[in-house]
């Protein structure tokens, strides 16, 4: 997995627990360079000097403004090439400002990570997939989806979600999620294509389209698989606001529904997929999301 | 203070967001509700019941025609030009906030929303027309 992962790493990190765990277990899954700079100023030398393939930042109290300056340099240096990407472990401050500028060129990985998921967030950044396209496993690009998802769901429904930690798996037969009905968006622009699937335990959807229209069913029939597409609709709707405010131009879609105890729930892109788990007193919910960038 | 007796229409394609908004009116005390799938069907009901309907609830995305087309087709239209219009959307971006204002939409409610919003707008949309006040 980690062996496309084939140049140099340059790793910037001023938190000496989190640069021994990292260069550790990268030296060791990765068997590749990694080149370490204790701040932003050492990092500038390193850079000067040599190229890199990827930028690992993983900060204890990280500086905006240097992640800026550096940012802005790394970029002048490889103007002429795709841009050089950047992922960045923080237990802190979110770097927004660069991120909202760079929306495709940075990984961002909050606290809860592990190397397993640390080493896809790598491989994906660094390796386009078969079709030419490069998916985004974005922790930030999920985030409004998260949050539409737990007030779409109270509002409507009265419902109350809890999210639980994100995980990543491939878009693939062998770790295809399954459920009981489940409602499927496609998220698109001029730069990424992808999709969003809320995938339902039939125990929840029929709470939930019970709430919702003050109408009770023992089985998942058209009236719950019309209330899960419009749940879809909004949900998406809402994301794709917050989305587009911060500067991406998702385009409108129209979801549809799969349903079927156990069915199996399959995006129709190449890459990682971002699942969020929410737990719920009446049953669970998947929130699936796949992001792949056009490469130019 | 709203009427209970107005004559509204629903306008979605999806059943369920009839069925969330006549939930949501009922609460309020609003019970004399039809409902149409989509643009053209809610225009020819207009156009072809008598006595007009006092109010329009519609949503934005629907197939055939939808809400904004609506909108504008009904203010278009000398005898019902100054129907009271509500867009019910999960649409809620900047630009298309001012399309709708520009077509001349009373009131817009977000989806997400609840019964109490719905009764705050439409004691909006009262203060602007006095015929649906009581």
């Amino acid at each position: 997995m980690i062996k496309k992962i084939e140049k140099s790493i340059l790793l910037v990190s001023d938190d000496d627990e989190l640069s021994r765990k990292i260069l550790d277990s990268l030296q060791e899954r990765v068997g590749k360079k990694i080149i370490y700079a204790r701040n932003m100023k050492e990092a500038n030398v390193k850079f000067e000097n040599q190229e890199f393939d990827l930028l690992l930042l993983g900060m204890k109290t990280p500086q905006i403004e240097s992640y800026g300056n550096f940012f802005i340099a790394t970029q002048k240096k490889t103007a002429n090439k795709k841009p050089l990407p950047w992922v960045i472990i923080s237990s802190g401050v979110e770097p927004d400002d660069v991120i909202v500028s760079h929306p495709h060129s940075i990984r961002f990985m909050k606290q809860g990570w592990n190397i397993d998921d640390l080493c896809l967030f790598m491989e994906n950044a660094v390796a386009p997939s078969k079709q030419g396209e490069k998916s985004i496993v974005d922790v930030n690009f999920i985030n409004p989806f998260i949050k539409a998802v737990e007030s779409v769901l109270s509002s409507m429904s009265q419902v109350v979600m809890n999210p639980g930690r994100p995980d990543v798996r491939k878009n693939d037969a062998e770790t295809c999620t399954t459920g009981d009905i489940s409602g499927i968006i496609s998220i698109g622009s001029d730069t990424f294509s992808g999709s969003m699937a809320l995938i339902f335990e039939k125990s929840l959807a029929l709470k939930v389209y019970s709430n919702m229209v003050g109408d009770d069913k023992s089985e998942i029939d058209n009236d719950v698989k019309d209330a899960i597409m419009e749940l879809t609709n909004i949900i998406f709707g809402n994301a794709k606001r917050d989305l587009n405010v911060i500067g991406h131009s998702i385009k409108p879609a129209i979801p549809s529904i799969i349903s079927g105890p156990g069915h199996e729930v399959k995006h129709s892109s190449d890459g990682i997929i971002l699942q969020i788990p929410f737990t719920s007193e009446f049953g669970l919910l998947k929130v699936e999301c796949l992001i792949s960038t056009h490469q130019k | 203070m709203i009427k209970t007796d107005l004559n509204i229409l629903i306008v979605d394609d999806m059943l369920t967001m009839r069925k969330i908004v006549s939930k949501c009116l009922k609460e309020i005390g609003l019970s004399a509700l039809t409902e149409a799938k989509n643009g053209k069907e809610a225009f020819d009901l207009v156009k072809g019941t008598s006595p007009k309907f006092d109010l329009v609830i519609s949503d934005w995305n629907m197939p055939e025609m939808t809400g904004i087309e609506l909108l504008k087709s009904l203010r278009a239209d000398a005898d019902f030009a100054k129907m009271p219009f509500l867009l019910v959307t999960a649409e809620s971006e900047q630009h298309q906030i001012l399309e709708a204002a520009k077509a001349g939409v009373d009131a817009y409610i977000t989806k997400p929303f609840t019964a109490e919003t719905l009764k705050v707008k439409l004691e909006e949309v009262a203060e602007k027309y006095t015929q649906l006040k009581q």
